[in-house]
């Protein structure tokens, strides 16, 4: 994969097994104070419902002059899912110059992305006891509230969030206000197509997204699909890669997902069955801890060798 | 009631065979045998291990499991060696064991959120320990 052109939120977080967060530096008309008009800043995501790749939260922030009178006037943002890939990918490219001396057309938009790994969505979601679980609308609002502090410890005096929700978003917007007593909030379904900040923030996460998606591909032939577990490719790809023993690669697949865990327990997929704790305390998986005691039975009828000793 | 002899095998040049490492997994896997996996799949994360001192760090089915070294724990005096061996029993019967390899790490596990659990063997583990020693001493 030719890196050279990727935007910088993908290449922090190219080949890592962990999350990683991206600031770009804050915007010159912000920062000197020559625009003093209200400060708005976008919150949105992608890629919450894949099987595959990272969820990106995007976050996107200007002054509300350059947003009325130079973005909505001149650029054609809109939640990203009505627009194409190819269009995506060229607006964002006007956000970011991998050369230092060519300044952007698009120079004063601030941004950030976290790409939460499929490592790390799984093994959070995934922690014993089932008490301990970080769940994924946890570990979105983690992201979304340290992406907004990350802001405003670069000094940028935010006046209105808005913020782009699946969940309800009462609750959300009443947790946001209570962190950032100084910051309006707007928290909407839909916020993508209602406000343009957060079509920038939608545009920067998906196409973010996408380029992580695409740089996962063991070898250039390998289609993976988009990584929802509706897409045929991607249904296909899981079963055609699926391994005895572990499964997938955990830098790829989050296995924490309904999907993963179907064939993972499918005789047909010749997978190893495995049996963790939870399995015996919810007694989930009847079959599995009647094996596993039938198991017990046989063995303590067996005299003691250095084979079998351990499972007595 | 027939008697039975076991011969284990100590060989230098066995001993002196590729060392491995041994990991504990707190799952109950439905399988023995050889699998050609592990050496591809499970790798220490080092990155996250800085979280854990003298903790190994690594995943299995998306799952994060934390683990500690028992050997390094019975090997305070370098007096303790450990080894995969493999049964070679012979028609008569006699027990035979060939050392395989050597261990240089066997690692207990827990899954991340029972590490509690884990100090909890570890310190029980060491406890025997000085006790055998007091009483070998």
């Amino acid at each position: 994969m030719d890196t050279s052109a990727l935007p910088p939120t993908v290449l922090k977080s190219l080949n890592s097994l962990h999350t990683k967060t991206y600031y770009s530096s804050v915007p010159d008309s912000i920062v000197s104070k020559k625009d003093t008009s209200p400060i708005i800043l976008g919150v949105d995501e992608a890629g919450r419902g894949p099987v595959l790749g990272p969820m990106v939260y995007g976050i996107a922030y200007c002054t509300t002059n350059y947003m009325n009178e130079f973005i909505i006037p001149n650029y054609e943002f809109d939640d990203s899912k009505k627009l194409t890939d190819t269009i995506r990918k060229k607006l964002f490219s006007k956000m970011y110059s991998n050369d230092p001396s060519i300044d952007p057309e698009i120079n004063q938009i601030g941004y950030a992305t976290t790409a939460i790994t499929p490592n790390d969505i799984s093994s959070g979601m995934l922690r014993f006891p089932p008490s301990k679980n970080y769940n994924l609308n946890e570990q979105a609002h983690d992201v979304t509230i340290a992406l907004i502090q990350g802001v405003l410890d670069q000094n940028v005096q935010l006046s209105h969030v808005y913020v782009d929700t699946v969940g309800p978003p009462q609750s959300y917007q009443k947790k946001l206000e209570t962190r950032f007593p100084n910051v309006k909030f707007t928290v909407t379904k839909k916020a993508d197509s209602l406000y343009c900040i957060v079509s920038v923030a939608s545009v920067v996460a998906k196409v973010t997204r996408d380029f992580l998606i695409d740089s996962m591909k063991r070898n250039p032939n390998e289609n993976i699909g988009s990584g929802y577990p509706s897409d045929p490719n991607t249904k296909r790809w899981l079963r055609e890669s699926q391994t005895k023993l572990f499964g997938w690669p955990c830098d790829m697949v989050r296995f924490s997902w309904q999907t993963c865990d179907t064939l993972l327990t499918d005789s047909n997929t010749k997978s190893i069955q495995i049996d963790w704790e939870e399995d015996f305390l919810t007694k989930k998986r009847k079959f599995n801890s009647k094996d596993y005691e039938t198991n017990l039975l046989k063995k303590s009828k067996e005299p003691k060798t250095l084979e079998n000793w351990f499972f007595n | 009631m027939s008697e039975q002899t076991v011969e284990y095998n100590f060989k230098t040049s066995s001993i002196e065979n590729p060392t491995e490492i041994a990991h504990l997994v707190p799952c109950i896997i439905h399988f023995n045998g050889q699998s050609d996996e592990i050496k591809t799949n499970l790798k220490f994360d080092q990155e996250e291990e800085k979280n854990h001192t003298n903790k190994f760090v690594t995943y299995f089915r998306g799952r994060k499991l934390i683990g500690q070294d028992v050997l390094k724990l019975l090997n305070e005096n370098n007096k303790v060696k450990a080894f995969v061996m493999e049964d070679t029993t012979n028609i008569q019967n006699n027990k035979q064991f060939h050392v395989v390899s050597t261990l240089d790490k066997v690692i207990n596990y827990e899954r991340e959120g029972n590490e509690d659990r884990l100090d909890m063997e570890m310190s029980k583990l060491r406890e025997f320990i000085d006790v055998t020693n007091l009483i070998h001493s």
